[in-house]
């Protein structure tokens, strides 16, 4: 592991879009690393687990079996622990009441799947590039949910 | 009281005659007096007077006869001439002697004898005289015996004129000793009577003075009962009035005025003058009234109406009576009252009857009708009176526990009874709750029917006191049975209904999130072979590929069309208050690279501000806007004009609505190609489409939406066009009502 890379973990169940998410990462020269996780559950526990080396953005699929991502979100912020580490929600629905609960709840940005590769590598490298402390400050509805 | 004036009055009336006739008598007396005293001083002058002149013929005398020795003794003529003279006064005193005795007898034979005296004594006296100058006296012996017998006669003469001095003295005494007498009496009388006279005065003062008093008295009464009879007048409204029918004047009491509605006193009373008042209807029953109190002297009740100057009218009595005084005066005295206000009260009462008998008819209809709108409408009424804590059903009560009307006295037990066990409880719990707070909430219960049937019962019951004050429960009763059954069905079938609503949604859910998961995949994976392996391929491969690409982007479009859709129609029935300038502004920047590309050129006017949903707005002009964006002709730049008018319902034929609703008509007219009025109606289905898909892409939802939407906000969507001339689409919005 390198200290100067941006570390990125991403929770969703689907295989596909794992795979599509770990190509775009290779294929975009952005110094990171990506792992993944099945479903929220998982992804409390890789986080919890002492060994672990918190990532600096979390993509989370919002429809998950076992754990889905709202209730993970949930779980994320009543951790301190996690307070630095960026929350995305990556999800195929943008439905107003999705982006409403996730930015109530204190997601960082929301991206809908784009149905492009290009696309989808073009918005993972504008949100791995992102000021975050920026962002933040200045974070409201508008410019909670990214377009292209 | 009147008895004892008229009493005191002939009193008066005798004192006051004696009075005079002493005031008389004393007069009479007086005079009688004066004239006795008079007649006595007048007979003393005429004493003094004999006497004087019985002196004075005694000087003549004397001086004759001094005169007669101066002519003896001197010869001279000088004293013969004063003997003359006195001569001529003797005769003179004498013949006023004679007069002055005239009426005294005595005296008038003393003046005879002693004229006889003086004749003779003059008659010597005229012999000396006759003798001439040269005769000697004191040789002549008749002479001195002459002379000296008339010294004789002269002494005689002295006597006699003595004795009738005496004699008048005697008369002088004797009439004054009755002078006196008169003087001694006449003030003792006089003072006598007018003693007594100035008693009779005192007494009559005296009894002037109570009479008075007792008149004031009677006054300060008359006063009062006048004053009393003032406020009477005022209290009851009424007035009184005097004809006198003697002298032909009429006067009128202050408050006559006043209920003429004129100031008192403020007219002559009056034939006229009274006709004035009287209201133009009644002029014929008031002259009546004048005749009648010349023709008979007596008026009876009499009512007509007048009007006062301030335009009110007043309905008035009158009644008079002939009155005669004690001077025999002839006066018809009258009363005239208001009778306005108890007429009115008649009136009213009346009215009140004829309303009572009004209200007593509705009340036997209501009764019959609610008797009918009981079996009607399945229920019944009933009253618990608090004092006997009885029971008072209406027929169809019974009927509707089963039983033939007033076939049973209805009490609580036996209305438990017939309940059905399990709801027992609450009717008992409600009845109780009645009887302590006389409050009852609306109750459901079953009863058990005497032919034991199960019915559904709802009663509602509201305390009620009475105008006699008897308190009381007036309570009614329904048999909700179909209700209560059909409301079970319709409960059953809106969870159904509810049901559907969330598959739908889940179903929407599905489309929107699920179909789109496989789509996007399949979209990406084609991405990553355009990408990677597009070099690889075979021309037909590549073909493939390319149709494949197309058809995946159709059912994305599909996919979110349908979402839109099915969003349009769960509508939120929240319409603000949305400025369609802003909506058009957000629509054209939406579709502003897409106006660029086709050089398009958009007209629009003022538009107003309805009541709708800005986003679903929005979404009806991009549509609108991109429909004649997508249809234009290909050699000619689109012209898209947007024109909005306020109209009412009934001038557009094409709304079916004869009302004055008001609505906006905004129309997009474009210039594009157009297409057959026959499919006017058809375009605005869902997934009905014109043309073919290589040729214009679409879904066939857009106009669909559109449609849905304008529907959300109660408006109207219409086409209008012909093929290759262009389109025009008009929509209505209701006008906004002010608040």
């Amino acid at each position: 592991m390198q200290y100067d890379s941006i570390i990125i973990t991403l929770a969703d169940d689907d295989e596909d879009d794992r795979l599509f998410f770990t190509d775009a990462f290779q294929e975009l020269k952005i110094n990171t690393i990506v792992n993944t996780v099945n479903n929220g559950r998982e992804l409390l526990n890789f986080l919890n687990h002492p060994e672990t080396v918190l990532p600096n953005i979390i993509f989370l699929d919002l429809n998950m079996p076992i754990l889905n991502g709202i209730d993970c979100l949930k779980e994320i912020k009543r951790n301190d622990k996690f307070n630095d580490i960026a929350i995305a929600i990556y999800s195929t629905s943008s439905s107003d009441q999705d982006v409403e609960n996730t930015f109530v709840l204190g997601a960082n940005i929301y991206i809908k799947k784009p149905s492009n590769f290009n696309d989808l590598k073009k918005i993972l490298s504008d949100v791995v590039t992102i000021n975050w402390q920026y962002h933040t400050n200045d974070l409201n509805k508008e410019n909670f949910l990214l377009r292209l | 009281m009147k008895n004892n004036r008229y009493k005191s009055s002939i009193y008066h009336k005798i004192i006051f005659t004696i009075s005079l006739l002493i005031l008389f008598l004393i007069g009479i007396i007086t005079v009688k007096h004066i004239d006795n005293i008079s007649g006595s001083s007048k007979s003393l002058i005429h004493s003094y007077e004999v006497n004087l002149e019985l002196e004075h013929l005694y000087s003549y005398i004397k001086g004759s006869e001094n005169s007669m020795r101066g002519y003896l003794i001197s010869k001279d003529s000088l004293y013969l001439k004063l003997y003359q003279t006195d001569i001529k006064n003797i005769n003179y005193s004498f013949s006023s002697l004679k007069k002055l005795t005239g009426n005294n007898a005595v005296q008038q034979q003393n003046l005879q004898a002693l004229y006889k005296i003086i004749n003779t004594r003059y008659a010597y006296m005229d012999s000396y005289s006759n003798f001439n100058n040269n005769f000697d006296v004191n040789r002549n012996d008749t002479f001195k015996r002459n002379f000296n017998e008339s010294s004789i006669l002269l002494a005689e003469i002295r006597g006699k004129l003595n004795e009738m001095v005496a004699i008048e003295k005697s008369f002088l005494k004797q009439r004054n000793s009755i002078y006196n007498n008169q003087i001694y009496f006449t003030p003792i009388l006089t003072l006598g009577i007018l003693f007594i006279t100035l008693l009779l005065t005192i007494f009559t003062y005296y009894k002037t003075t109570r009479d008075i008093e007792k008149v004031q008295l009677a006054n300060i009464k008359l006063n009062k009962s006048q004053f009393l009879s003032y406020q009477a007048e005022i209290l009851s409204e009424f007035g009184t009035w005097e004809w006198n029918l003697n002298t032909n004047i009429i006067t009128y009491s202050d408050n006559l005025y006043r209920i003429l509605g004129a100031e008192p006193q403020s007219f002559e009373a009056g034939q006229d003058n009274f006709m004035q008042f009287v209201h133009p209807e009644d002029v014929s029953i008031a002259n009546n009234i004048f005749e009648k109190i010349i023709a008979d002297e007596d008026l009876p009740h009499t009512y007509y109406r007048i009007v006062r100057p301030d335009g009110t009218t007043r309905i008035l009595r009158s009644v008079g009576k002939l009155f005669i005084d004690k001077l025999g005066n002839k006066t018809v005295l009258g009363v005239t009252g208001d009778v306005t206000d108890e007429h009115n009260k008649n009136e009213l009462l009346k009215s009140n009857y004829q309303d009572l008998i009004g209200v007593n008819n509705q009340l036997k209809i209501f009764d019959e009708s609610s008797k009918q709108a009981e079996i009607l409408g399945k229920y019944g009424s009933w009253v618990l009176n608090y004092d006997s804590l009885k029971f008072t059903y209406s027929d169809n009560q019974y009927r509707l526990m089963g039983f033939e009307p007033q076939s049973f006295d209805p009490s609580i037990k036996n209305l438990l009874e017939n309940i059905h066990p399990e709801d027992k409880p609450i009717v008992d719990k409600a009845y109780k709750k009645a009887l302590t707070s006389m409050k009852i909430a609306a109750i459901n219960y079953r009863i058990i029917r005497k032919d034991g049937k199960i019915r559904q019962f709802k009663t509602i019951a509201k305390p009620f006191t009475d105008l006699k004050g008897i308190q009381s429960m007036i309570g009614t009763t329904q048999d909700v049975t179909e209700d209560f059954n059909k409301s079970l069905q319709l409960k059953h079938r809106n969870t159904e209904l509810e049901k559907h609503v969330k598959e739908l949604n889940e179903f929407n859910q599905v489309a929107s999130h699920d179909l789109q998961e496989p789509l996007r995949k399949i979209q990406t994976f084609i991405s990553r072979i355009n990408d990677k392996d597009k070099e690889n391929m075979t021309d037909a491969g590549k073909e493939y590929l390319s149709r494949m690409e197309k058809a995946s982007d159709r059912m994305r479009v599909l996919i979110n069309d349908l979402l839109q859709y099915s969003k349009a129609n769960r509508a939120e029935k929240n319409l603000v208050s949305t400025n369609l300038n802003e909506v058009l502004r957000d629509s054209l920047l939406e579709l502003s690279q897409n106006i660029e590309d086709k050089k398009a050129v958009v007209n629009y006017a003022e538009l107003p501000v309805i009541n709708g949903i800005h986003f679903q707005m929005q979404q009806l002009f991009s549509n609108l806007l991109s429909n004649s964006l997508k249809y234009s002709k290909e050699n000619e730049a689109p012209i898209i004009d947007i024109d909005c008018t306020e109209i009412t319902a009934k001038t557009e034929a094409v709304l079916k609505d004869r009302s004055l609703k008001k609505y906006y008509k905004i129309n997009f007219t474009d210039n594009g190609i157009g297409f057959e009025q026959e499919y006017a109606e058809k375009i605005f289905l869902l997934f009905n489409r014109l043309h073919g898909k290589t040729e214009y892409q679409g879904t066939g939802v857009g106009l669909a939406i559109c449609k849905k939407i304008v529907e959300n906000h109660k408006g109207y969507i219409f086409a209008n066009a012909q093929l290759g001339q262009g389109a025009s689409f008009t929509i209505y919005l209701p006008v906004p009502v002010l608040a």
